[in-house]
């Protein structure tokens, strides 16, 4: 998988959903899957969801994309619910997340391992164009590390949400980030949650990227 | 584990069901924005469907050892905060057509909405007041359900706090908890609990709930304090008992259970071989515990009556008030909270004592609620 490198194009031009370079791109198709009850981090929740149906979305569409300063991943993904404003506490806002590994072995699966963190370039509906840079060293471990970094677009129609979501390719920070660069290659995985459905946490749609992501090559 | 317990009596006896409770914790703790409908301290009527409508049906806590999957109680079982009418019945109202004061909309359900319906049929009607806080579990299952290390139970006094800037609001506490007093602020998206008073507690006063009950009905105190009230009214003398323990989760707070009068007979005699509160009922909402408690308290009676000393009687009559609360019997007002490390609160200039509890009326500038509470 690709992060192409576009030429003349500014953020702005990156997150939007009807940006011509995005039809030229051949999105990746990921089959998704419900994370394993057993991975659960408590009793409670497994206890909840081992007789539930979760993981309700079985496919995601994943295109890349960077202008050498900034890069977004625009994912689409069925969904015949708009969840993002919350009426009842149980209620869910839908959500999607792009996990990288941060430094090369860091088991995306597992969303990291201490010492060996993921980035997660997070959305949720409820929280709109402001995304949230996220770090993990394990399940159970995830912490937002800003709510600056990571910028969103969405739309929902015909059943369909389009989401992208876009950071610098490097950020001055000591925080065990994913730092991007033309030609640096990572594990990748997506992971959504479908809010009618109760999903949150754990409880969620997951692909892994079989592949690595590529940086593209600026020229 | 934590090193102590920090712990709560309630003497049911003594519950006139005033939720004067309620209203000192409202006033202190849930008076912002996303906090209308929430009250962490609640007085409802047993039997009855109680806060959030019919919270013991809704599952959570232990079974065997085992997670029983909970259900996350809505804004209507809770019951919404309703808007009244004040405008129009204070400035609108025109000559010869007065309104009444009324909530908006048609609510189907409150806080205490079932108040003083109980159970039974005439002549051996009954009920009793009940009421709840968060019971700062030893086995936690909102601690245990967070996947997040959101939930934290203090080490020095085993205070169960929700650490919001880890909660990401997913409410499997809220599910998990047994006893339902987990609430959801939609403005901060994350879950808000009682916090036993915390801040108060770490200066040695009591939470506000029990300082401010006009029927000295609650005690506070460490469970490992032997000089004081929990420890004798739950290890030593054996009639504070907890709510539902089937439910798995130990709680800490406890509560001396209804003294329950003979029932009438047909013939409208007292009939003393039959109770008015079934047992069954005492049962299914104390465990069987209960009628060993009840037994206790009936004994120490009877002697008291016969003029004989009774420890247990001398402790529930709570003669002297501030021996209710274990030693965190600190004068509020005699402490500057802004010192203390809490920030001032929006009401810093209220001074006419409208959260002075009756026992604490100030003369003084109100420098912040928790100091009247």
């Amino acid at each position: 998988m690709k992060a192409q490198y576009i030429k003349n194009v500014d953020l702005k031009q990156l997150r939007d959903l009807k940006s011509d370079f995005w039809k030229k791109i051949q999105p990746n198709i990921l089959p998704m899957n419900p994370t394993p009850v057993a991975m659960q981090p408590t009793q409670a929740i497994r206890s909840e969801w081992e007789s539930k149906p979760y993981g309700l979305v079985k496919e995601v569409s994943l295109s890349a994309a960077h202008n050498g300063r900034f890069v977004a991943f625009r994912l689409e993904w069925t969904d015949p619910n708009q969840d993002e404003n919350r009426h009842d506490n149980s209620i869910f806002s839908d959500g999607a997340a792009v996990m990288l590994a941060s430094v090369p072995g860091a088991p995306v699966t597992l969303m990291g391992a201490p010492g060996m963190p993921v980035n997660i370039l997070y959305w949720r509906a409820d929280e709109g164009e402001q995304g949230r840079n996220i770090v993990a060293e394990g399940i159970g471990t995830s912490r937002t590390v800003d709510q600056e970094m990571v910028v969103c677009t969405e739309q929902w129609a015909n059943n369909t949400w389009q989401v992208i979501i876009a950071r610098p390719l490097k950020i001055d920070t000591k925080e065990g980030i994913a730092q991007l660069s033309s030609g640096k290659e990572m594990a990748y995985g997506v992971v959504i949650w479908n809010g009618a459905g109760g999903e949150r946490a754990g409880i969620k749609s997951y692909a892994a990227g079989g592949d690595q992501l590529v940086i593209g090559e600026a020229g | 584990m934590s090193k102590r317990q920090i712990s709560m009596v309630l003497d049911l006896n003594k519950c006139i069901g005033c939720n004067t409770c309620s209203i000192a914790c409202k006033t202190l703790w849930t008076r912002d924005e996303g906090m209308e409908y929430m009250w962490w301290n609640t007085v409802n009527t047993l039997p009855g469907k109680g806060t959030p409508k019919n919270w013991e049906e809704m599952g959570g806590g232990f079974r065997d050892g085992k997670a029983k999957p909970g259900h996350i109680p809505s804004r209507d079982e809770f019951g919404e905060a309703w808007a009244f009418n004040y405008t129009e019945v204070f400035e609108g109202g025109k000559k010869g057509k007065g309104s009444h004061l009324q909530p908006a909309g048609k609510p189907e359900w409150g806080p205490n909405w079932d108040e003083d319906q109980g159970g039974g049929s005439y002549p051996n009607g009954y009920s009793f007041y009940m009421p709840r806080i968060c019971n700062h579990c030893s086995n936690a299952a909102c601690l245990e359900a967070c996947p997040r290390n959101a939930i934290e139970k203090r080490s020095e006094d085993g205070i169960v706090t929700i650490n919001e800037d880890r909660c990401r609001g997913y409410r499997f506490c809220m599910s998990a908890c047994p006893y339902k007093k987990i609430y959801f602020n939609e403005q901060t998206k994350t879950a808000q609990k009682c916090i036993f008073c915390f801040p108060r507690i770490d200066q040695g006063v009591a939470p506000a709930c029990a300082r401010q009950c006009p029927g000295r009905l609650r005690f506070v105190g460490y469970r490992d304090d032997e000089e004081a009230p929990i420890w004798k009214l739950v290890e030593k003398w054996k009639v504070a008992i907890p709510l539902h323990p089937e439910y798995g989760t130990e709680p800490n707070v406890f509560y001396v259970p209804p003294l329950n009068p003979a029932a009438f007979d047909e013939n409208g005699n007292i009939d003393e071989s039959k109770p008015r509160i079934p047992d069954e009922y005492l049962i299914s909402v104390f465990g069987p515990q209960v009628l060993d408690s009840l037994k206790i308290l009936k004994a120490e009676m009877a002697k008291r009556k016969a003029g004989e000393p009774s420890e247990l009687m001398d402790i529930l009559i709570a003669y002297k008030w501030e021996d209710n609360f274990g030693g965190f019997d600190r004068d509020p007002q005699t402490i500057d909270w802004h010192m203390a490390g809490n920030e001032a609160h929006p009401i810093a200039d209220d001074s006419n004592g409208r959260f002075a509890g009756s026992d604490e009326v100030s003369p003084v500038k109100i420098i912040d609620p928790r100091a009247n509470a």
